[in-house]
């Protein structure tokens, strides 16, 4: 068994380094001194969250009748209903129903738009039951599909989700993603086009009607 | 010849290859000739002649509605653009079939009207008919031009280039503006294919 003596010889002493850590420190300059304080701080501050990252910030709030920009389209909903079917565009399986987002959608860029920019992200949750992916768009006025937008041109629409069954509840959660223009996109080769993000923009609870 | 002189030499022919390069770079527009597709104007009832098809606009009407099953309601003027296409070579599959206002830009033709054209697949030699539906604002009515191609508009009109590209004048100034904007009769639209439209359909604004 090794002698107490002998294992002091191999290692320094607590002491002995913490002597020699203070010494070093102080011969340190100013401002060094300043930024390993500061680095300190810092780290003690992580278990409080100190180094996490800055909040999101949250949704916009999103109303009924007031306008949001969604990319290049400004939507302002008039109303959230629940229907059995919205023929003759839609006509879900008995068990399923359609709720519709009425809106009125502008084309506010300076060309020619796809639907998909629009129903890529837009959601409608909050009622216990699965919805469809991505909404379809139809002309309020004439049941037609809506595929492309024109610069200037505004149309009431249908934006009409299916639901597994009946919506729950009273209100409707709609969002929309942020969309930003994207003048260089070098994953997908697809300059100057709009892109969808992974963060909401608005969001709001609306009142949901129901008709049969 | 010493070796220095040799040196020489080629240092100079380098210099001068190099030099010939920069001037070449400079001076010849590259970029712009590879590009730019190759249009042809022609006006209302004109035909522009390309080297793969021959492109006429036979007539136009704006309507705020476009009868059919469904009825297709516009949400600013249905321009509607009644077309005769004849592919001159081989069969051919034409995509680019746009609008564009005074002020540039672009408008793209729309399917939710019956009998709207959305493409046009030619067989040589034999006339094609059809009726592209634009729905557009007032605006878009002052001075349009009909864009006809092969390829379609894509990215920043990558699907045109160097390719023969039909510019077709449509014959709107802006006297006539507010007297298409306010027509409210609707349009029946003839279905498109080889069958000449009817005659009665051939209406200039």
């Amino acid at each position: 068994m090794p002698s107490r003596i002998a294992i002091m010889g191999d290692r320094p002493s607590v002491r002995a380094v913490l002597s020699r850590a203070r010494t070093f420190a102080a011969a340190r300059p100013a401002k060094q001194k300043a930024g390993a304080a500061a680095a300190g701080v810092l780290l003690a501050s992580a278990p409080f969250g100190g180094l996490a990252a800055a909040p999101e910030p949250p949704p916009q709030q999103l109303l009924l009748g007031q306008p949001m920009t969604v990319g290049p389209f400004e939507v302002a909903i008039d109303k959230v209903v629940e229907l059995p079917d919205l023929a003759p565009a839609i006509t879900p399986a008995p068990t399923q129903r359609v709720v519709v987002v009425d809106a009125v959608v502008t084309l506010t860029g300076d060309r020619p738009e796809y639907a998909v920019t629009l129903t890529n992200n837009l959601r409608v949750t909050g009622g216990g039951v699965k919805t469809t992916e991505r909404p379809s768009l139809y002309v309020v006025d004439d049941a037609t599909a809506m595929s492309v937008f024109n610069p200037g041109v505004s149309y009431r629409l249908a934006i009409a989700f299916v639901t597994d069954g009946p919506w729950q509840g009273e209100t409707a959660t709609v969002r929309a993603n942020q969309v930003v223009f994207r003048e260089e996109d070098r994953g997908t080769l697809n300059p100057n086009a709009w892109v969808g993000l992974d963060e909401i923009q608005w969001q709001g609870s609306l009142p949901l009607e129901r008709r049969s | 010849m010493n070796r220095a002189a040799s040196t020489a030499a080629t240092a100079a022919f380098v210099i001068a290859a190099m030099g010939l390069g920069r001037l070449i770079t400079d001076h010849v527009p590259l970029e712009a000739s590879a590009v730019e597709p190759f249009t042809v104007t022609a006006g209302l009832g004109q035909t522009a002649a390309l080297e793969y098809a021959e492109v006429t606009v036979t007539g136009i009407r704006v309507t705020p509605t476009i009868t059919g099953n469904p009825t297709a309601k516009a949400g600013g003027r249905w321009l509607v653009v009644d077309t005769e296409l004849v592919a001159t070579r081989e069969p051919t599959l034409m995509l680019g079939f746009d609008l564009v206002a005074a002020d540039g830009t672009r408008y793209a033709h729309s399917s939710r009207g019956t009998d709207c054209a959305i493409n046009a697949t030619l067989a040589t030699g034999v006339p094609w008919f059809g009726s592209f539906c634009f729905d557009v604002p007032e605006a878009a009515l002052d001075d349009p031009h009909f864009l006809v191609s092969r390829g379609d508009y894509a990215v920043d009109g990558s699907g045109q280039r160097r390719d023969g590209l039909a510019d077709i004048d449509l014959a709107i100034g802006p006297a006539d503006v507010g007297t298409l904007w306010s027509r409210t009769e609707p349009v029946d639209l003839s279905p498109t294919g080889v069958v000449p439209p009817a005659p009665a359909e051939q209406a200039a604004p």
